[in-house]
């Protein structure tokens, strides 16, 4: 892994904290739990899912590309997750009845 | 530095002259000069050569504007706060966003650095406005010199701006 400044890891985590921050700005948090979970969540996914984005949209491995990918994932990564867990709740109230 | 980057300033001493003595109105001030001043420092001072990428500029002051805007959100507490000044840095801060996003990926298509900067300081000047009028709104409220058809009117607006806001509360709770 290259060390210093040439580190996409930097790039990386610079764009999930980013990211997480555009989250709590436009999606106000209920409570200082809620805002330190989801920080820590949208960082995780724009760490771990940024690349997914970056290769799907074919997008070359410059330090600009690299941020983009992950601020996105990370600012859209809870949007995603209660949209997901709202489906997953419908869906078990749908087989209940 | 240009004749245009004394216009935000201008503005800002005007809003001070005249919310002076509105409750958080010096805060308020204080808060959006310092985002403007740290967004054009960030455009006009040296940057070093061994960091290879810079977020460009519209990012900082997306992170400047967006800032301010959680400060005013937690720590108003009357309407026009939140509603005026609240609804104008949102605004700044996601043109900041989409110029920033622009500029990196390419879509949408930027704006000029002249259309992006003159959107960025009217919005600012807005703001300082805002503050400017509920000052002099304040003012007029508590004075005897105007009719009082007048009086009646720019009571209510002062009733409305100063009413306690209905947004959620501040991050206090654990």
């Amino acid at each position: 892994m290259e060390q210093g400044p040439d580190n996409p890891e930097i790039y990386k985590l610079m764009g999930s904290l980013t990211g997480a921050f555009i989250s709590l700005v436009y999606i106000k948090p209920v409570n200082i739990r809620d805002a330190i979970s989801r920080a820590i969540f949208s960082t995780i996914c724009g760490l771990v899912f940024g690349f997914y984005l970056r290769e799907k949209m074919t997008w070359d491995e410059t330090p600009e590309k690299i941020f983009a990918a992950s601020t996105f994932v990370a600012a859209v990564s809870w949007a995603i997750a209660g949209a997901v867990i709202l489906g997953i709740k419908s869906w078990a109230e749908k087989q209940k009845s | 530095m240009q004749w245009y980057h004394f216009i935000v300033p201008s503005f800002a001493v005007l809003a001070l002259l005249g919310g002076w003595k509105t409750p958080r109105s010096v805060l308020w001030v204080a808060l959006i000069m310092a985002s403007y001043v740290i967004s054009v420092a960030y455009i006009f001072l040296p940057r070093w050569d061994w960091i290879p990428w810079w977020p460009p500029a519209p990012g900082i002051t997306f992170l400047c504007d967006a800032a301010a805007f959680l400060v005013v959100r937690e720590l108003h507490k009357e309407r026009w706060e939140m509603l005026g000044l609240g609804s104008l840095l949102l605004l700044s801060a996601t043109i900041d966003l989409i110029q920033t996003w622009a500029l990196v990926i390419g879509v949408p298509p930027a704006l000029s650095s002249a259309v992006y900067g003159s959107i960025l300081e009217m919005i600012n000047v807005a703001a300082f406005l805002l503050i400017f009028g509920v000052g002099m709104m304040d003012r007029l409220n508590a004075g005897h010199g105007i009719s009082r058809s007048a009086h009646r009117v720019v009571g209510g607006l002062s009733d409305f701006a100063h009413s306690t806001s209905k947004q959620k509360k501040p991050l206090t709770k654990w």
